[in-house]
């Protein structure tokens, strides 16, 4: 026990995370997710779009295809998925110069590929490709997760057949009175104060994890516990996400079926 | 059926709307599509505003930079714009640097704001030869459906008008900056230009000009960028262009250059009242 406390005190991050009263930096309790809100069918030009905010990070997500691959690309088994991060320049505190192309943007479109592509069933198009383009047009913490959401928003606005809605959530440790309380979806000044971020990308209905990523160092005792926060926080992200689909279903049409160009 | 025959005769498609004297979305030749503003909808950016022309949206969001004048110029500061057009927003454009026609539309954009003098761009210098603001506008095409420079003047326009300066301090001993983001002033913005769209369709006899075109119109019209665009600037007529395509008459012409004039009236009133509902709130 005496040396579970000296690692506590090595590891715990600088500024409080949690407040006396257990309130986060925003005043949210620790598994609290930020409010979601989100909108499919937003354009009339990509086959599926959406748009989502997850707090104050907003990103929109189009899918053009399934369609014709390039011959390089094309593959005779299954569908060759594209995805395209790009950050707005306006989008965070400074002014981002390369929105696309640098290595954080690419880093995050093959991140993006391999969470979608877990539940896209590729085996029905061979030969086609799927391009998902992504903007982020504010980013404050999250932004990964949000373009996840959001592209799977797409992709069922567009209609290409999914195994699983794909959610992502983050989740990070803080330590209140001594004693660990994981946090749940971490926003841009939690990340920025230097604690642990657990990115994880799954498919909630199968209960599979497509992506997962941590950064910093935590103790693995308290790795079950951070891991099972945000795949819980993937659950009731599902559960909003499907809600809208349904909703957006029971409208009755897209934008896309009212200009009749 | 009908997106069928849309493919296989293209002209044919569009002649048999035309014949009938309507557009393929039910609008006359002359009517223009409504224009929605909405602004500070982005908060990470000192300015911004959303607008959509019919369902062409652009986003444009502003940042401020401090840097040193040029040494030619040491008393003015810099705006510097910028068009993107995404892959996202239409699948024209494909993922990569930007196409010549981005290139294009950002220079006509620039052009068309500089050369208009909307902003002075003294009241930018904060310190002679020192320290000057630079205005960085950064306008992304969400959804591509024609009359992109329309929507980009419209957008650009109202978020300088929402666009307030922080205050600067600046020690000349020491060479100490401080800006001071509590006290704001408001950018003086001169001048509104608007610009507005034409597509001229090659018909016999006479060739039909069809304002606000949609992006299926601009291709039946000669492609994108053949596009005839006219600027008015608070009832001074500011800037004509029209890079290839059909040939335009006189009579047309003089058409064209009082639809825009009414056009601009519309959207001034729009930006000034969308502004003016932002403060109240």
């Amino acid at each position: 026990m005496a040396t579970l406390r000296v690692m506590d005190s090595f590891l715990m991050p600088g500024p409080d995370l949690l407040s006396s009263q257990g309130l986060r930096l925003d005043g949210r309790r620790p598994n609290e997710l930020r409010r979601i809100r989100c909108k499919l069918g937003v354009f009339t030009q990509p086959d599926g779009s959406a748009y989502l905010e997850q707090g104050n990070t907003k990103v929109l997500a189009a899918v053009y295809g399934p369609h014709q691959a390039s011959k390089s690309k094309s593959s005779t088994e299954a569908v060759v998925v594209n995805c395209q991060y790009s950050m707005a320049t306006f989008s965070t505190g400074e002014r981002k110069n390369r929105p696309r192309g640098d290595r954080k943007s690419l880093e995050m479109s093959l991140h993006l590929r391999q969470a979608l592509t877990a539940a896209i069933k590729t085996e029905l198009y061979p030969r086609s490709q799927i391009d998902i383009y992504i903007e982020v047009l504010q980013a404050d913490g999250g932004a990964y997760c949000a373009s996840v959401n959001a592209a799977t928003l797409a992709l069922v606005d567009a209609g290409v057949p999914l195994r699983a809605y794909v959610c992502a959530c983050t989740a990070s440790m803080a330590w209140h009175g001594g004693s660990p309380a994981p946090l749940l979806d971490v926003g841009h000044v939690e990340e920025a104060a230097g604690g642990v971020v657990l990115t994880v990308a799954s498919l909630p209905s199968t209960g599979s994890i497509a992506l997962l990523e941590m950064s910093h160092r935590l103790h693995s005792d308290y790795f079950e516990n951070v891991l099972s926060r945000a795949l819980q926080g993937c659950r009731d992200i599902e559960v909003i996400l499907d809600k809208a689909v349904r909703d957006h279903l029971a409208e009755g049409w897209t934008k896309q079926d009212v200009v009749t160009v | 059926m009908t997106e069928v025959y849309k493919h296989i005769h293209p002209s044919k498609y569009f002649n048999d709307y035309i014949n009938q004297d309507v557009r393929p979305d039910g609008r006359d030749f002359d009517q223009q599509r409504d224009v929605i503003i909405n602004i500070n909808g982005i908060t990470s950016a000192d300015a911004s505003a959303i607008v959509k022309c019919g369902n062409t949206t652009v986003v444009c969001g502003i940042k401020l930079e401090l840097a040193r004048p040029k040494a030619e110029e040491p008393d003015i500061g810099f705006l510097i714009s910028n068009v993107e057009l995404l892959p996202l927003c239409s699948s024209k454009f494909r993922p990569g640097p930007p196409s010549d026609y981005a290139q294009v539309i950002s220079n006509i954009v620039s052009d068309i704001v500089i050369n208009s003098k909307c902003v002075d761009l003294k009241d930018l210098c904060v310190v002679t030869d020192k320290l000057a603001w630079v205005i960085y506008c950064d306008l992304v095409c969400l959804d591509y459906d024609g009359s992109i420079v329309d929507a980009c003047i419209i957008a650009l326009i109202t978020s300088l008008k929402t666009l307030s300066l922080p205050t600067v301090t600046y020690d000349n001993e020491t060479e100490e900056v401080k800006v001071d983001t509590g006290v704001k002033i408001p950018l003086q913005v001169h001048g509104l230009p608007v610009a507005t769209s034409f597509g001229i369709y090659h018909k016999l006899p006479r060739n039909i000009i069809l304002a606000d075109p949609s992006a299926y119109e601009e291709e039946m019209c000669g492609g994108i960028g053949a596009n005839l665009i006219v600027c008015w600037n608070k009832g001074l007529f500011c800037g004509i262009q029209k890079f290839g395509g059909c040939n335009l008459s006189t009579e047309d012409e003089k058409r064209t250059i009082s639809l825009a004039k009414q056009r601009c009236k519309l959207v001034e009133q729009v930006i000034e009242t969308c502004i003016k509902n932002g403060e109240v709130k």
